[in-house]
């Protein structure tokens, strides 16, 4: 899945260990869903959408598109 | 100290309490495991009335061992790191029973077997091993 995860991180100066104790994850789980190799579960993506005070659909893409 | 850097602190002592929390959880499996395989060791070597207690004692602290580790180690790990575990699992499991099942329809179909129950046991690890190891850190 698409996101803007190490967009948002870098913005903040992050590093992904800083990130990674932020969300109470392991670093290795946050590079894999920067690179997309790895969704979060919905519980993360709630936490990931507060931290950064966004909505989970402004971070994350699931190249669905708008089905409106 | 302001309230942005009190929040700013909090996850640090929070992140460095959990990583304390886990370090001892370890430690306190690995002491026990290790005080239970000197006691199992002694105790087959030891004869007498004092054989059979360190017998006993050691394999009850080789298995607090592995079941308090597992415990904490599914509490502390986070969901990437358990979901590399249910694939090692899972794959691992599967290879166990292919394995099994080779080995009985050869032993079927040409009166003897291919490998023996510690090749599957071996395989099935380190196969287990490489598939978290590749869903844990790719």
């Amino acid at each position: 899945m698409n996101n803007r995860l190490k967009v948002l991180r870098a913005e903040r100066n992050w590093s992904q260990a800083e990130l990674a104790g932020r969300l109470t994850v392991s670093r290795q789980a946050v590079n894999q869903i920067e690179t997309g190799k790895y969704d979060p579960s919905l519980p993360l993506a709630f936490r990931i959408a507060r931290l950064f005070g966004m909505t989970i659909e402004e971070i994350f893409d699931d190249g669905e598109g708008d089905r409106g | 100290m302001t309230g942005r850097e009190i929040v700013a602190e909090d996850w640090k002592a929070d992140a460095a309490h959990r990583t304390r929390l886990r370090i001892g959880a370890w430690v306190g499996t690995l002491v026990a495991a290790t005080a239970g395989v000197i006691a199992l060791g002694l105790g087959t070597h030891i004869g007498g009335g004092a054989r059979a207690p360190l017998m006993i004692l050691g394999g009850a602290l080789v298995a607090l061992g592995f079941v308090y580790g597992t415990a904490i180690y599914m509490r502390r790990i986070d969901e990437q790191e358990r979901d590399a575990n249910l694939w090692s699992a899972y794959i691992g499991f599967c290879l166990y029973i292919a394995l099994y099942m080779i080995r009985g329809l050869w032993f079927y179909a040409t009166g003897s077997v291919p490998f023996s129950h510690d090749v599957i046991f071996v395989v099935t690890l380190a196969v287990g091993l490489a598939v978290f190891l590749w869903r844990k850190f790719r």
